[in-house]
């Protein structure tokens, strides 16, 4: 099991936060766990919510542009590397 | 015999206007279509579904997303008279119980779900190619064929599924007549036949996203975003496409909640957005039409009966229903509905207080239906579906109160992702638990029943 970097786990806390997932701590999301269907189980309301939190903590505006949103999803590191490019500083 | 508000105004011209105009909007503009177009390239995709299936008791799935795929093929569906299946959700129980019932399926989708692998599966690019030959052509629509295929496709069947209170999926069957009947009485409370551009959120499969992203604007002088935003970057990129017309938005509560919340700037061309599904509040309403610059109207309906009244939430708590709508009680104290686009009368989920003829107030749903992001499940259904899981003792859904969300508390020694894997067997994920807590027992009372009220308690705040 490989542990989170410290975007990493900012990012899963983000979406802890954003969905209300209650038992879940942060520490115990791996990097390359599915957002959606297997593995923490969410869905597009779910990304819409993420999305809202993303764009108030780092300016990242998903949807703007032509990237492949399902991708971006795809995982807590796909979705780390995402706002890492694409963040305001 | 075209539609009768069309055909009054014939004279006039706008019939070829309310043909030639540009209809569905797309990200390039040169694959935009307009009405015409969009039955030209239905009769094509008509002879090549049909020609390949001379079986004629089959059923289509029809899983498009984007509006002119959808569009394009369940109109051929309806002129060769077949019946086209949108299912209440993907999971995969739900789609083998209708392979079951419908062994000749075609699915029209571009992914196949796993349960349907070995159907027949037709892409949508096939639509496209069609699409593409209609534009190549130039053909014109010859307006005897356009009046018998409004004709001929009255009767066609759409069966839409809904959860019963029973607990079990419930089939409503819709013929085109009654969308189209019903879709009037809306074209008329929300003045469709002025050109406007709508936008709409949900997806085309339920019954209050066929409405608004179909047979509202293909049957009055409103135009469509191609596709189904999601993101408030796609939802203004999407409004963005309009030149000018007024726009209405189409949502739910819950989306609209996270819209409001996002410091978008909306374009000022948008001036209404509709909400349906599940209640929304006057304070979120009051809040949407501040932010956003919108008049919010709410419509109230049921895969039933479709939409039949509607508000504008922020002014008054108070329903309109359309013209002609009537209200019966029956002896038990159920609300039977009487419309135009119904073939009988329809019971109601709500009991309603009338306050005239056309004015009525909602009052306590009678089922234990739940919605969330306007997908609707009964709680009775999913707590059977997680019983049957075989290693949990005993276990319950609860509605959270921070969220609409579900959470569930179980008696197992199952761990979550176990649970998960089994639940998305059965259920929309719309609908799993976000949360699973493990309890020793459930709290029950001396006469057996769960204590709701206690489980609440033990949620964490």
């Amino acid at each position: 099991m490989s542990a989170l970097t410290s975007e990493q786990l900012e990012i899963a806390e983000l979406i802890i936060e954003a969905v209300n997932l209650e038992d879940i701590e942060a520490q115990d999301i791996k990097p390359e766990d599915q957002i959606f269907t297997n593995g923490l189980g969410l869905d597009s309301i779910d990304a819409l919510e993420i999305s809202l939190e993303l764009s108030k903590m780092y300016g990242v505006k998903i949807g703007a542009g032509d990237e492949n949103v399902n991708e971006i999803f795809s995982s807590v590191a796909s979705l780390t590397d995402y706002v890492q490019k694409n963040k305001k500083s | 015999m075209l539609l009768p508000h069309l055909s009054s105004q014939c004279q006039k011209g706008l019939y070829q206007t309310w043909l030639s105009e540009p209809f569905i909007l797309h990200e390039n503009e040169e694959n935009g279509l307009t009405r015409k177009e969009v039955f030209l390239a239905a009769e094509q995709f008509r002879k090549l579904l049909f020609d390949k299936n001379h079986n004629p008791h089959f059923s289509l799935l029809l899983l498009y997303q984007q509006r002119h795929h959808f569009l394009i093929a369940l109109l051929a569906i309806a002129m060769q008279k077949g019946r086209v299946v949108l299912p209440p959700n993907l999971a995969d129980k739900t789609l083998s119980n209708l392979k079951v019932e419908l062994p000749d399926l075609i699915v029209l989708s571009n992914d196949l779900p796993h349960s349907l692998v070995g159907q027949n599966q037709i892409q949508s690019v096939e639509i496209d190619k069609v699409i593409q030959s209609v534009k190549d052509s130039n053909s014109e629509i010859n307006d005897q064929w356009l009046s018998d295929t409004l004709e001929n496709i009255q009767g066609s069947e759409i069966w839409l599924y809904t959860s019963g209170s029973t607990g079990l999926p419930k089939k409503i069957i819709k013929t085109w007549r009654n969308m189209i009947n019903s879709a009037e009485l809306a074209i008329e409370r929300f003045t469709l036949m002025e050109p406007c551009y709508m936008v709409t959120t949900v997806p085309s499969q339920h019954m209050f996203g066929l409405e608004t992203s179909i047979f509202w604007p293909l049957f009055s002088r409103a135009s469509i975003w191609f596709d189904k935003p999601m993101f408030p970057a796609e939802i203004v990129h999407a409004l963005n496409a309009n030149k000018g017309q007024s726009s209405f938005l189409v949502s739910t509560p819950l989306h609209i909640k996270n819209l409001v919340s996002s410091s978008t700037e909306w374009p000022n061309t948008l001036n209404r957005l509709l909400s349906a599904t599940a209640p929304l509040t006057k304070e979120l309403a009051l809040q949407t039409e501040c932010e956003m610059n919108v008049t919010v109207f709410e419509v109230y309906g049921s895969t039933e009966t479709a939409s039949i009244a509607s508000r504008q939430t922020s002014q008054s708590g108070v329903w309109q229903s359309y013209s002609g709508v009537e209200f019966s009680k029956t002896r038990d104290g159920g609300v039977l509905v009487k419309a135009k686009g119904l073939d009988s009368l329809q019971p109601l989920n709500d009991q309603i207080e009338r306050l005239d003829e056309v004015r009525f107030r909602l009052g306590k749903r009678s089922t234990d239906l739940i919605k969330i992001a306007g997908k609707r499940a009964s709680l009775s259904e999913i707590n059977t579906h997680l019983q049957a899981i075989s290693g949990i003792v005993e276990g319950v859904f609860i509605q959270c109160k921070t969220s609409e969300r579900l959470a569930v508390f179980i008696v197992s020694k199952l761990s979550k992702s176990d649970i998960l894997a089994e639940l998305r067997k059965s259920i929309d994920p719309t609908f799993l638990p976000r949360s699973v807590f493990y309890i020793p027992s459930l709290p029950r009372n001396e006469l057996g029943k769960v204590l709701y009220s206690d489980l609440f308690e033990m949620l964490p705040r």
